[in-house]
């Protein structure tokens, strides 16, 4: 090599990019990029239309075979359920009507094949946009997706879905559908310019154990095939072109993060003990079916939070009573002997609107347990669903977005509806189902005790209630750094929903961010918290922490940081702690600088 | 010709799987099928062309047959929109 062009090596500036850690681990490789956009459709006039439609019919047919393969691959990686999306745009591709349509435009007008294709699909998916219901413009993607297809198909621009290597895959938006074909070929990772931890390809990135991480915003504009990369999954980093120095460090630590891992995971099955004999519940936040195989590995002890509303987002409509039924006895038989908490839908705020109709402010708007008891019909049915399914397994339900008494009562008397109605039937239950609230708005804070004598669990929702304590939208760019969980009004508010809860002698359980965050662990646990619920792929962290923690020295320290009174000192007090007590804890998941740890 | 009006009767209106179900339904027999909504009408036989339609929940639709089988096509799609795709 010529001292020039190694200069010029040297000279190659490594970019550092921060995003959403979509799935844990480090992956190390080379660039894989596969371009979405981009399919730019002439039109032009053909002599030869006999070739055209030939050019067209091998399209339809490598569509064909691709969606069969996405099919089949879906149907034994992930089940029959989900592959029945694919299932659709199967039909779609074989449409004759639609095809027979086409092809007679080709031979009228000789015109290519591509844009006659673009032009009579872009007419259909004009229609349903013209739809006022939200239900069927989402239609309109999938019909989308279908033409893309066709004319990548005809461009013969072959997804490279066989490639050389294991590459790292970085890609504007990763679909379910490419998450599926990629990982039958080794795949080190995942990055992609949009999405987020939950959307649906990170979730699978997170059952098929990849790493990724997504919301890069530009990550396509600054790589090419074949560049090096390493990316985090832990922390959501991606280092594009990194220098020998960089590969070095993340090579090390790779190595240690991923011992840090097999030990944590050989001890996951382990109860969450501390070192004085106080035991808590470590559980699992489910949204697919597909995270379910992820439960004892990770030694969650039951689904502290189970979304229903995935179903709505999975089938674009609401499923039926018997279409959760099947989802829920699924949820029941895999967590068993342990218990399921089901959250009733929450719709509205920044999750799917079912329906087409906009709020002005949509937080402070029709959501949650209030969408859906101004609906009583579909209350019933779900808790109906949930009652069937708690034959098969333990089986608990909850309130998200209760605002005051009233409403616990109301939903109670919904629920004692669906328990008449199957006595009437005589469909089998668990009759002394438990029933539990979320506490996630401040009126429902201040009122937990009186809610708490209603119900058998109250479980907390830091996202939503640090958001309306501080009055932060935490989707608003503009004031999100306003957005602190760790704020001691926060704080103060969550030590006062437990002590409600032991005043009227119930648990009290934390299901959002917060309970995931190792950086909280300690204070939670000092606080009196009985159960912890966060994504699977923590829990084996949090159990960690709390097996080398003592109680009483854990409610002392507790005490202390109730008395601060910034966001920055109790993250500081935490964070030292934590160095301190679980130091390849915080490097893995917390610290920014934490590469130059050797083992 | 033979002709009805019908009502999409299940909550979620027809959406794909209904839509792929009339589609499949419809292929059974020999006759053409138009549908028709609002003086918008697509081939029964096409998938694509089905979701198109955007029927909700109360959509009237106008069921067009024609052919030999007519008046056993006819009956059967007006029973499937009848029983609210089995979706009720």
């Amino acid at each position: 090599m010529s001292s020039e062009v190694s200069e010029q090596l040297e000279s190659v500036e490594e970019i550092v990019l921060h995003g959403v850690a979509a799935s844990p681990g480090i992956a190390i490789g080379k660039v894989l990029l596969i371009k979405k956009d981009g399919i730019v459709v002439e039109k032009k006039s053909v002599e030869d239309a006999s070739a055209e439609l030939d050019r067209l019919q091998r399209s339809i047919d490598r569509s064909t075979y691709e969606l069969d393969k996405v099919y089949h691959t879906a149907f034994e990686k992930i089940g029959v359920d989900k592959a029945k999306i694919f299932e659709a745009q199967l039909l779609m591709v074989s449409d004759p009507i639609f095809f027979e349509a086409i092809k007679g435009r080709i031979v009228r007008e000789k015109k290519n094949a591509d844009f006659v294709v673009d032009d009579e699909f872009s007419r259909q998916i004009e229609q349903l946009r013209h739809s006022g219901n939200e239900i069927f413009r989402q239609r309109a993607l999938e019909i989308e997706d279908v033409k893309n297809r066709i004319l990548r198909n005809l461009a013969e621009a072959k997804l490279k879905s066989k490639f050389e290597g294991t590459p790292i895959i970085v890609t504007s938006e990763l679909t379910p559908a490419d998450a599926v074909l990629l990982s039958r070929n080794a795949v080190l990772g995942y990055v992609s310019d949009y999405g987020g931890a939950r959307s649906h390809a990170s979730i699978l990135s997170r059952s098929l154990g990849i790493p990724a991480v997504v919301g890069l915003k530009e990550a396509t504009k600054h790589v090419q095939d074949g560049m090096d990369m390493i990316i985090d999954g832990y922390r959501g980093v991606v280092v594009i072109q990194p220098s020998e120095g960089s590969i070095k460090k993340y090579s090390d630590r790779k190595r240690w993060c991923e011992q840090l891992d097999s030990e944590l995971l050989s001890e996951a099955s382990e109860p969450a003990l501390t070192t004085d004999g106080r035991r808590v519940s470590i559980e699992a936040n489910i949204e697919l079916l597909e995270e379910l195989p992820l439960l004892k590995p990770h030694g969650a002890d039951g689904i502290g939070l189970f979304r229903t509303e995935a179903l709505i987002i999975d089938a674009d409509s609401i499923p039926d009573e018997e279409a959760q039924y099947q989802t829920f006895k699924k949820a029941v038989e895999e967590a068993k002997p342990n218990a399921v908490i089901f959250r009733t839908f929450d719709i509205g705020g920044d999750k799917i609107f079912v329906e087409d109709h906009s709020e002005q402010n949509p937080f402070l708007g029709w959501r949650g347990i209030r969408m859906m008891l101004d609906r009583p019909e579909l209350l019933k049915d779900q808790f109906k669903a949930i009652l069937r399914a708690s034959v098969h397994g333990k089986c608990k339900i909850m309130y998200p977005m209760v605002a005051s008494v009233e409403e616990v009562v109301r939903a109670n008397e919904i629920l004692e509806e669906a328990r008449k109605s199957l006595t009437a039937e005589n469909i089998p239950f668990d009759k002394d189902i438990e029933v539990g609230v979320m506490i996630e708005i401040p009126s429902a804070a201040l009122m937990s005790e009186e809610i708490a004598r209603h119900v058998a669990f109250l479980s907390i929702g830091t996202n939503d209630l640090t958001q309306y304590l501080l009055a932060v939208d935490r989707t608003n760019e503009l004031v999100a750094n306003v957005f602190d969980e760790f704020h001691p009004a926060v704080i103060r508010t969550i030590k006062l929903i437990i002590d409600s809860g032991h005043s009227a002698g119930i648990k009290v359980a934390m299901c959002g961010e917060m309970a995931g965050n190792p950086l909280a662990t300690v204070m939670l646990l000092g606080m009196g918290l009985d159960e912890f619920s966060a994504v699977s792929s923590v829990l084996p962290v949090l159990k960690k922490i709390i097996r080398g923690t003592n109680y009483k020295s854990a409610r002392k320290f507790a005490r202390q940081l109730l008395k601060m009174d910034s966001p920055e000192e109790i993250k500081k007090v935490l964070a030292e702690y934590l160095k301190n007590r679980f130091e390849r804890i915080y490097y893995t998941t917390i610290s920014e600088e934490s590469l130059d740890y050797q083992i | 010709m033979v002709q009805q009006e019908v009502v999409v009767k299940n909550r979620l209106g027809l959406h794909t799987r209904p839509a792929a179900s009339l589609v499949k339904l419809a292929a059974k027999y020999k006759s053409e099928l138009f549908l028709e909504r609002d003086g918008y009408r697509v081939n029964g036989k096409s998938i694509i062309g089905v979701m198109t339609l955007a029927a909700e929940q109360g959509a009237r639709i106008l069921l067009m047959v024609e052919g030999d089988d007519e008046q056993a096509a006819l009956a059967a799609l007006v029973d499937f929109f009848d029983r609210g795709f089995d979706e009720l």
